[in-house]
C-alpha cells in the first residue's frame, strides 16, 4: 500500500517528535494527537491504518479512546503502557486493542508490532489462505490437518481449536479471556488453570522443546502470543 | 455464674448504684395479717349470730367471701387461717348442739367437713391464681424493660453512652444494689486504647461500705470466645440469691451487652480498614504516577537513540539534531525528577544537611534570577530588593532551591509573557520573600493541598513538566529552617507565594515528622 498512515496519541511532546522522526524515516505518514478527543476526531477523518495509543493520557483516558473508536472501526490499536500496569494492559486488550508495548520500548519492537497489525488488517477482507505455515509446522484448515516436518500430529478438538485461534492471530497477543471465550464461548466455567492445561498439552505436541517454546510464547500476566508465520 | 473475681486487666468501669429493693413479706407482716383476719372473722361471726335466722348453709356461704378475699388480697396463709376460723365459727355457732364444737348428726358433720374442704381448696386456688397474676405482671414489666433496653441498644454504637443505660436497666430489673460493667482491654490486634472516658462515673449514692456485700461476676465473651467484659453485681449480704427467672433476665442482659460491645468494636475496625484501604489506594495511585513520569523520558531517550543507531533508515541532519535535542531535554527532565525524589526523601527522613552559614539573601536572589532568566524567557523577571537585607543563616543550596522551585513554578503555570516579580524585605524577626505571577491564581480549595506531594495545579502544562514535588520540597525546606510558606491572591490577578526565614535563633527542625505536626 502507499504510505501507511499512523496516528500517534501521546501527550508528551518529545515522545511525539521522536516517533514522528523515526517512524517517518521508515516510510510512514504520521499524525500526532495530544488529547483523547482529538485522537477520536483524527481517527475518523484521517482514517489511519494503525493507531499507537498511550494509555496514560490526561483527560479522556486511553481506555475511553479505545472504546469510542472501536464502536465504529476495526483499525488496529497498539497501546503503550508502563510495565507494572498488567491490569491496564488486559483491560485495554479486552476493550479492543490489538497489542501492547511497555515503556521504555525499542523502536524496532514497535515497528515489528506495526507490521503485524498492518498484515492482519490487510488479511481480513480477503479470502484467508487455508494453509498456514510456521517454519516446519503446517496447518491445513481445509482438511483439519496439522503436520510438523511432514509428520501428522493428532490433536484433540479443543487443542485444534486453540491452535487455530493462536495461529490465526499470529504475532498478536491474545489475553487469557479472549482465548477462553474463543474456544469455549461466553458462559463457560473454564478458567485460567484449564487454559494452561491445554496450552501445555499443545506445546508438548507441537514444540520441538516444550520447555523453551518457540511457537506459543507466554506473555506473563496477559496471555499468549503465537509466533509470526513464515 | 462465677462467684470469684478473675484477675483480668480493667481499663474502664461504669457503675450505677440503686436503692435496694424491700424484701417481700417479713414475719411481722404475716402476724399482723393473721390478727387482722381473726378480728375480721370475729366481727362477721358476731353479725351472723345476732341475725340468728340464718341457716347454717347460708352462714357457710357467707363465710366463703372473707376467705376468698383474704386469699386473693393478702396471701395463702391468711386465707387458710380464715378458712379454719370459719369452720370453727360455723361449728360453734350454727351447727347443733350450739355453743360447742361437738357435732351431733352425721349430716351436719358431713356438711361441715365438706365446707372445710371446699373453703381450703377455694382459698388455695384463689391464692394460686393471684400468685400467677402477680408473676405474669412482673414478667410483663421485665419483658417490657428488656425490650426497651434492646431498642436503645440497637441504635447506639457508642459504648460510653450505652453501657450506663445497661447498668441502670439491670439495677431496675434485678434486686441488686450496684451494677458495674467492666470492659476487658482489647486484644493486641486493636493496638489502641479504648476510646472511652478514663475516669469512672461518679458515685452519687452513699457507698455500701457499712453493709457486708456479696458480689456476683458474669463474664461476657464475644462470638470468638474472647472475653469482652464483666458485669459485676453487688447485693447486700442478707439478700437472697437471684431466682431462676432473675438469672434468665441477667443472661439476656449479658447477651445484649456482648452484642453491643462486639458491634462497637466491629464499627471501629471497619472504619480503620476503610482508612487503610483509602491510604493504600492513594499510595498506589501516586506510585503509578511516578512510574509513568520516570519511564516516559526513558522511552523517548531509548527510542531516539535506537533511531540514531538504525542503519536501515535515512535521517536528515535536521532529524538527527531534533532527536539529540529530545535526548538532552528528556535527560534533564529525568535528572530533575530523580533529584526531586531524592530531596523529598531526604526531607522526610530528616537527612538534610545541617551545616548552615550566613548568606546575603539579596545576592542569592539576584544570582538565581540571572541563572533562570535565559531559561524562562520570554517571561520578564522583575526584582524589587532593598539594599540592606540582613544576612540569613541557611544552608546555601536550600535557599537557592526554594527560590528556583518557586520561580520555575511561576513560569510554568503562567502565559509565556506574563511577568514574574520577586520582592523581599526584613523585619526584626524574619526575612520575607515573595514570588508573584500574573497567572490564573490558585483556587482557594487548592491552597493548602498544593504543598503536598504530587499535587499539581490546573493548567495546560501540568502533565508534561514538573514532578509534582517542587512545592512540597519548598515547604519542607522552609519549615526545616523554621520558616513559613503560604499563598495569597494578588490584586489584579495571579498568585503570590510568600515565605519567611527566621533571622536569629529561629528553631531549626530537620526532622519532617516534627514539622508535619505543626
Amino acid at each position: 500500500m502507499m504510505q501507511p498512515r499512523l496516528l500517534i496519541v501521546d501527550d508528551e511532546p518529545h515522545m511525539g517528535r521522536m516517533l514522528r522522526t523515526i517512524l517517518g524515516a521508515h516510510g510512514y505518514a504520521i499524525q500526532i494527537a495530544t488529547e483523547g478527543l482529538d485522537a477520536v476526531e483524527v481517527a475518523a477523518t484521517w482514517k489511519p491504518h494503525v493507531i499507537i495509543l498511550d494509555l496514560g493520557l490526561p483527560g479522556l483516558d486511553g481506555f475511553e479512546v479505545c472504546r469510542r473508536i472501536r464502536r465504529w472501526s476495526e483499525v488496529p490499536i497498539i497501546v503503550l503502557t508502563v510495565r507494572d500496569a498488567d491490569q491496564a494492559k488486559v483491560t485495554a486488550l479486552d476493550l479492543g486493542a490489538d497489542d501492547y508495548l511497555t515503556k521504555p520500548f525499542s523502536v524496532n519492537e514497535l515497528l515489528a508490532r506495526i507490521r503485524v497489525a498492518l498484515r492482519h488488517a490487510a488479511r481480513r477482507p480477503n479470502q484467508p489462505d487455508p494453509i498456514l505455515t510456521f517454519d516446519t509446522l503446517t496447518i491445513d484448515r481445509a482438511r483439519r490437518r496439522v503436520t510438523n516436518e511432514g509428520v501428522e500430529i493428532h490433536l484433540t478438538p479443543t487443542e485444534y481449536d486453540l491452535l487455530l485461534v493462536l495461529a490465526g492471530n499470529d504475532g498478536k497477543v491474545l489475553t487469557h479471556r479472549m482465548l477462553i471465550r474463543a474456544i469455549w464461548g461466553d458462559n463457560t466455567e473454564h478458567d485460567l488453570p484449564a487454559l494452561r492445561v491445554f496450552i501445555n498439552q499443545l506445546r508438548r505436541k507441537i514444540e520441538p522443546d516444550p520447555l523453551n517454546p518457540t511457537f506459543i510464547i507466554t506473555e506473563p500476566g496477559i496471555g499468549y502470543r503465537f509466533r509470526l508465520a513464515s | 455464674m462465677r462467684n470469684q473475681k478473675p484477675p483480668l486487666p480493667t481499663r474502664f468501669t461504669l457503675s450505677t448504684d440503686h436503692e435496694p429493693r424491700k424484701p417481700s413479706s417479713s414475719a411481722g407482716r404475716m402476724i399482723s395479717y393473721l390478727v387482722l383476719s381473726g378480728v375480721g372473722m370475729g366481727l362477721l361471726t358476731l353479725l351472723l349470730v345476732t341475725i340468728s335466722t340464718f341457716h347454717p348453709l347460708t352462714a357457710a356461704l357467707v363465710y366463703i367471701v372473707p376467705i376468698v378475699i383474704s386469699a386473693t388480697t393478702v396471701g395463702r396463709w391468711p386465707g387458710l387461717f380464715c378458712a379454719l376460723l370459719a369452720f370453727l365459727a360455723i361449728n360453734f355457732f350454727f351447727v347443733p348442739p350450739y355453743g360447742t364444737l361437738w357435732v351431733a348428726s352425721f349430716e351436719d358433720a358431713l356438711r361441715l367437713g365438706i365446707f372445710l374442704g371446699v373453703a381450703l381448696v377455694v382459698g388455695e386456688l384463689a391464692s394460686r391464681a393471684q400468685d400467677r397474676a402477680v408473676a405474669a405482671r412482673e414478667r410483663a414489666i421485665q419483658l417490657n424493660a428488656l425490650y426497651t433496653l434492646s431498642q436503645a441498644v440497637s441504635a447506639e454504637v457508642d459504648l460510653a453512652r450505652i453501657l450506663p443505660t445497661i447498668s441502670t436497666m439491670t439495677c431496675t430489673l434485678l434486686p441488686i444494689a450496684h451494677c458495674r460493667i467492666v470492659l476487658v482491654d482489647a486484644p493486641p490486634t486493636a493496638g489502641e486504647p479504648l476510646p472511652l472516658a478514663a475516669e469512672p462515673a461518679p458515685t452519687a449514692t452513699p457507698p455500701l461500705a457499712a453493709v457486708a456485700t456479696r458480689e456476683t461476676v458474669i463474664a461476657i465473651v464475644g462470638s470468638d470466645q474472647r472475653p469482652l467484659a464483666e458485669i459485676v453485681l453487688t447485693q447486700p449480704h442478707d439478700q437472697p440469691a437471684l431466682t431462676h427467672a432473675e438469672q434468665e433476665t441477667l443472661h439476656t442482659i449479658a447477651l445484649q451487652t456482648a452484642l453491643v460491645i462486639e458491634r462497637a468494636r466491629l464499627v471501629r475496625e471497619a472504619a480503620r480498614a476503610q482508612t487503610l484501604a483509602e491510604s493504600d489506594r492513594l499510595k498506589t495511585a501516586l506510585l503509578a504516577s511516578v512510574s509513568h513520569d520516570l519511564r516516559t523520558p526513558l522511552a523517548v531517550i531509548k527510542g531516539a537513540v535506537s533511531g540514531l543507531l538504525d542503519e536501515s533508515i535515512h535521517l536528515s541532519t535536521q532529524d538527527r539534531t531534533e532527536l539529540c535535542t529530545s535526548i538532552e531535554a528528556e535527560t534533564d527532565r529525568l535528572y530533575r525528577l530523580v533529584s526531586d525524589l531524592l530531596e523529598m526523601s531526604q526531607i522526610e527522613t530528616g537527612g538534610l544537611p545541617h551545616n548552615t552559614t550566613l548568606h546575603d539573601p539579596g545576592e542569592t536572589i539576584r544570582t538565581i534570577v540571572a541563572q533562570l532568566r535565559p531559561r524562562l524567557a520570554p517571561h520578564p523577571m522583575l526584582l524589587a530588593l532593598p539594599d540592606d537585607l540582613p544576612l540569613v543563616d541557611v544552608h546555601h543550596s536550600h535557599l537557592e532551591r526554594i527560590l528556583t522551585n518557586l520561580i520555575e513554578n511561576a513560569a510554568l503555570y503562567t502565559p509565556p509573557t506574563a511577568p514574574i516579580e520577586i520582592t523581599a524585605h526584613a523585619d526584626a524577626a524574619a526575612l520575607w520573600v515573595a514570588v508573584m505571577d500574573r497567572g490564573a491564581g490558585i483556587p482557594l480549595a487548592l491552597r493548602d493541598r498544593i504543598f503536598e506531594k504530587f499535587v499539581r495545579g490546573i493548567g495546560p502544562e501540568r502533565h508534561a513538566h514538573g514532578s509534582g514535588l517542587g512545592l512540597a520540597i519548598c515547604k519542607g525546606l522552609v519549615e526545616a529552617h523554621g520558616g513559613r510558606i503560604w499563598i495569597e491572591d494578588r490584586p489584579g490577578g495571579g498568585a503570590a507565594f510568600y515565605f519567611t526565614l527566621p533571622l536569629h535563633g529561629g528553631t531549626k527542625v530537620y526532622d519532617a515528622t516534627a514539622t508535619a505536626n505543626r
